[in-house]
């Protein structure tokens, strides 16, 4: 598992390069996320594209690795697969992260 | 159609066994949405046995067994390990997410996704196993 990021403007992109986020790489996942965002801009797109499965575990790892940032920067989510979107769905954790198709489409969204 | 998995109680051997269910239902079950369903839920079932019944210390295995009928397909989750709190089936919690960012929720969700994706959900403590039984509709 390896997380990249590049900053474009306001925005940090981080890449998961992983196919799934789940209890067997949860922490791991948790400390790169922290060292990725430390001193983030405005808003961080996690770039989900390569997920195909995340558990709960995974689930918990993204909403701390949000809940870190403090509310100093926004995160939203990109690239959402149809059983990655609705471990969302049914945790209603859609309500709480803008979660975007694409990344294409979460670069060009203009904040609220 | 019948399919078995086994594997040690550690989230890496449960990762393998999702990774081969995923690939049996590709076989035999047609809808994305019930392959997902069936996929997350038993993640879940198997996420649990792992952290609360049957720890990676015991040399015991978790079993699952897969069916497909035209109707369901059902899933037997089976370990050997300490019996589920009151030997009962967990409720779905309530998880409240209207609250500050900082508290928002990390964990919980799991048996609240079994319940949400499941037909029909049942817990049984038979011979010192623990025996989850999913079942899932079929298409609609």
């Amino acid at each position: 598992m390896s997380l990249a990021s590049k900053d474009i403007d306001q925005t940090r992109i981080v890449h998961v390069d992983a196919s799934r986020i789940d209890a067997a790489m949860a922490i791991q996942f948790k400390e790169e996320m922290r060292q990725l965002t430390r001193d983030a801009p405005e808003r961080v797109v996690l770039d989900l594209t390569q997920v195909d499965f995340i558990d709960s575990s995974g689930l918990g790892a993204i909403v701390a690795a949000m809940k870190h940032m403090g509310g100093a920067s926004r995160m939203d989510l990109a690239g959402l697969s149809p059983t990655v979107s609705k471990v969302f769905r049914l945790t209603r954790m859609d309500t709480v992260f803008h979660l975007f198709d694409t990344l294409d489409q979460a670069v060009n969204a203009r904040a609220n | 159609m019948t399919y078995q998995f086994d594997c040690r109680a550690t989230e890496l051997d449960v990762r393998q066994v999702l990774i081969d269910l995923r690939a049996a239902l590709a076989d035999v079950v047609a809808g994305d949405d019930v392959r997902s369903s069936v996929e997350i839920a038993v993640a879940e079932g198997l996420n649990n046995v792992v952290e609360h019944s049957l720890t990676a210390s015991c040399d015991g295995r978790i079993h699952v067994r897969m069916g497909v009928d035209a109707a369901h397909v059902f899933v037997l989750l089976q370990d050997p390990g300490a019996p589920y709190p009151n030997w009962a089936l967990p409720d779905a919690p309530q998880v409240d997410l209207d609250v500050p960012l900082a508290e928002l929720p990390e964990g919980g969700f799991g048996w609240g996704m079994i319940h949400a994706l499941t037909d029909r959900l049942d817990y049984s403590r038979v011979s010192g196993m623990n025996c989850l039984k999913m079942w899932f509709a079929r298409g609609s």
